[in-house]
């Protein structure tokens, strides 16, 4: 482990020491072909392995319903139990993180925050941006100066890309001439287009924005690292009022602050009652998704709008610039170079996203797919794991074991689960034949089915029930129907489950598989209010 | 407010696992046919699949009112020992039927109702009146087939052949049971179907129902269920000189010299 001074700390010793595995060229690895040799071959052979595991499990069924139907139904009826009694499993923890985000809205947190001195505490708030219009720049802006916090002690970074062109520009100096002196301090960067080693995307720009940042707002007034909280949100991220105020409070309250990141609940609620329902089903189910997480912070990862202290960020090298997931994958790079010694809080307190949409319906489903697979590319932590684990012997094969096996259940689960529910139950009444067709188990499976039907209709109320609860008033002239409409909506679930959970993460765990990497796609933000 | 103790979320884990792990095999026994007896011992048991089943239908198995569960265009009914059970179907309207076949383990016997109505209606569709587009184009329709198809018919899997006074049929599908044919075991060969006291002229599916022919043999016409396990169920639908049957857009057709009637069931 090694130690490197921050140059403004007040205490040298809380310094976070790193692991030499750090300084090896696996931390850092985007893909296979950054690595040579048997290390190269090594790490290829990981990535086939999301693809693998889960085009497998699907061949095995359809294999197994044509030629074993009896052993096939065996599995598909304690498959279905399976995910009922997960299902019921996630829901205890839903349940509970709801009432918790409720709890968090509503509580005092300048009161609670009034026991702990945090005036010497500054947040860095990072908005990269691409191509998005000026109104969603500001309203993210604007969000940030009604937030109920010391917006001296807030410096805000504007950070736009070069291949974006002058419009990018343009929104960049617009908003500095209108929102400078409103902040601590407000500074406009343009991440060079075309450097070697990067891809395209938000980590390489957040990382190009931090260093800036860096220099140009921490190191000019002096300012203590470990007092730095950053927050790297989307550019459509809305800050509920007491977001800072309760970030202050849980990284003040937090066991180690410098090793762990804070994960608020991301709702995807800007445009909610405008979006197409099936985009609405798609954006709650991720923000459920979160919330059940939220209450499970040992499987818990930084996803989309993160905060984290700066010092710990600084100490890994700040987001990958070669990936796309660069919000998971800070997470594992710090868990990397803090031996495992890393964590992340769960604020259960929202901040509110846009959900995908687009003026067309066809845009939207496009849109939405393309967004669910780069969030599918997730899968690429597979490979970065195991070489971690592998390359740097910190860990016990139980804890390296637990990792993977978590990870990796869930990234076959998103793929595979949804198919194996909705469709391949279907397989061995399809493709049975011999004497199976006249077996009481044939007859049966159709009625577990409906058991199982009956379950999901339950599961689907509960995640009816969170996310009405979260619905921002709806906009003025809207018919009254769309309210129901925002419960019946949750009916499309089977159709969203295969369509934009199974299809685009078995497109990426195939493109994955097969070497053909994914660029950074940026969700197109559409202002349609 | 804490997040949710870990204590909680094991025990839930716990809970669930526990269940998961005893009542997956206990599921697996129970869809596979496995009962449990009031004297607490396990019995293998097999079911009866009704099928087609009318809204109307009252299905009673062995004497008494069945208890099953309507599954697809039927009704399926569980929990029957081993051995020889009865299963008859009664509907308003329309004379009983009723079949006694054989129930094995962990299988279910398909039975395939032929309800008859009390009143059988045979509509005669006249030349002249506003029937006579009808009757002009259902004669054309006698007319025009190839009359080497009459002894021959296909149906999916199953084909259908008439040799002197017999009806034999065959199942294609190698290793697939087609219980309306052969009971529960695998199907081998040319079996008998059914048999006349004069030759068969010809040999038609009745409409959506593969397992019921219509056949022309004699001075008769005469809707036949093609299986023969137990009694087989049949009507004479008319009796003429030398009648003929035909489906046409899912309606049987009988044609005797120039009269035209139409089979209403």
């Amino acid at each position: 482990m090694s130690k490197v001074a921050d140059p403004y700390v007040r205490r040298q010793a809380d310094v976070p020491a790193l692991t030499d595995f750090s300084r090896t060229p696996y931390f850092k690895v985007g893909k296979a072909s950054d690595l040579a040799g048997f290390d190269r071959f090594l790490y290829r052979s990981f990535e086939m392995l999301p693809g693998a595991l889960s085009w497998g499990t699907i061949i095995f069924v359809f294999l197994l319903s044509y030629f074993m139907p009896t052993y096939s139904a065996f599995f598909i009826i304690a498959f279905n139990f399976y995910w009922v009694a997960k299902s019921a499993y996630f829901s205890f923890h839903l349940r509970y993180n709801w009432k918790r985000v409720k709890h968090n809205l509503a509580a005092d947190w300048e009161s609670k925050l009034s026991a702990h001195p945090y005036t010497h505490l500054r947040h860095l708030i990072l908005l990269p941006f691409y191509n998005e219009e000026k109104e969603i720049v500001e309203r993210n802006l604007k969000s940030l100066l009604e937030a109920r916090y010391e917006h001296a002690h807030m410096f805000v970074v504007l950070a736009g890309e070069e291949r974006a062109g002058d419009g990018a520009r343009e929104i960049g100096r617009r908003m500095l001439e209108k929102y400078s002196g409103r902040f601590g301090d407000l500074i406009f960067t343009v991440h060079p287009s075309g450097v070697p080693g990067e891809l395209a995307g938000k980590g390489a720009n957040i990382s190009y924005a931090i260093e800036e940042a860096r220099k140009r707002i921490l190191d000019k007034r002096q300012i203590a690292y470990r007092d730095v909280i950053v927050s790297a949100f989307d550019i459509d991220t809305i800050v509920y009022p007491d977001y800072f105020l309760c970030l202050t409070w849980h990284f003040l309250t937090a066991p180690d602050p410098h090793r762990s990141s804070f994960q608020p609940v991301p709702l995807f609620n800007n445009n909610i009652w405008l979006a197409p329902a099936f985009s609405r089903v798609v954006s709650y189910s991720g923000s459920i998704w979160q919330m059940i997480q939220q209450e499970r912070p040992e499987r818990l990862y930084t996803f989309s709008s993160h905060s984290i202290s700066f010092l710990a960020l600084w100490r890994v090298g700040y987001w990958q610039k070669n990936i796309v997931p660069e919000d998971s994958r800070i997470f594992w790079n710090a868990f990397f170079a803090f031996g495992g010694d890393y964590k992340v809080v769960p604020l259960s307190y929202p901040v509110s996203l846009d959900a995908a949409s687009a003026p067309s319906f066809w845009q939207t489903v496009k849109n939405v797919y393309k967004q669910q697979r780069r969030w599918s590319w997730h899968a690429d932590i597979i490979p970065y794991m195991l070489m971690g684990f592998l390359k740097s012997q910190v860990f016990s094969f139980r804890k390296a074991f637990i990792s993977v096996f978590a990870e990796l259940e869930r990234i076959w689960s998103l793929a595979t689960n949804p198919v194996l529910l909705i469709l391949l139950s279907w397989m061995p009444l399809v493709l049975g034949g011999g004497g199976f067709q006249s077996t009481v188990l044939f007859y049966n499976m159709p009625l577990f089915s409906k058991f199982i039907s009956v379950a999901a209709l339950m599961g689907l109320g509960v995640s009816a029930a969170v996310s009405f609860s979260f619905l921002p008033p709806p906009p003025a002239g809207l018919p009254r129907r769309r309210k129901l409409w925002m419960i019946l909506q949750w009916l499309l679930v089977p159709i969203t489950l295969i369509a934009f959970g199974s299809l685009p993460a078995l497109d990426a765990q195939t493109r994955l598989m097969l070497g053909k990497y994914m660029g950074f796609w940026a969700t197109p933000k559409y202002h349609n209010s | 407010m804490e997040p949710l103790p870990l204590w909680k979320r094991r025990l839930y884990l716990a809970a669930l696992t526990a269940f998961f792990a005893v009542a997956i095999p206990l599921i697996i026994l129970f869809a596979s046919g496995y009962r449990l007896t009031r004297g607490w011992q396990i019995i293998e048991t097999g079911g009866i699949y009704v099928h087609p089943l009318s809204e109307e239908g009252e299905v009673f198995m062995d004497d008494l009112p069945a208890q099953g569960m309507r599954l697809r265009k039927g009704l399926i009914i569980q929990n029957l020992t081993p051995g020889a059970h009865t299963a008859e179907v009664r509907e308003k309207g329309r004379r009983g039927w009723q079949k006694t076949v054989a129930v094995r383990r962990r299988m279910v016997t398909e039975v395939y109702p032929l309800l008859f109505p009390n009143e059988a209606g045979l509509r005669e569709v006249q030349a002249a009146l506003e029937s006579k587009r009808e009757y002009e184009s259902v004669m054309e329709f006698f007319a025009k087939r190839d009359r080497r198809e009459f002894l021959t018919k296909e149906k999916g899997d199953l084909s259908v052949s008439a040799e002197g006074q017999k009806i034999f049929g065959q199942w294609e599908k190698e290793g697939e049971p087609a219980q309306f044919l052969c009971g529960l075991d695998v199907c081998s060969g040319r079996v008998l179907v059914a048999s006349f006291g004069a030759p068969v002229r010809l040999v038609e599916f009745f409409p959506d129902r593969p397992e019921i022919l219509i056949a022309a043999a004699g001075s008769e016409v005469i809707v036949i269920e093609i299986d023969r396990r137990d009694r087989q169920h049949s009507e004479v639908i008319f009796a003429g000189e030398a009648p003929e049957a035909a489906v046409k857009g899912g309606k049987i057709y009988v044609r005797d010299g120039h009269a035209l009637y139409q089979y209403v069931i």
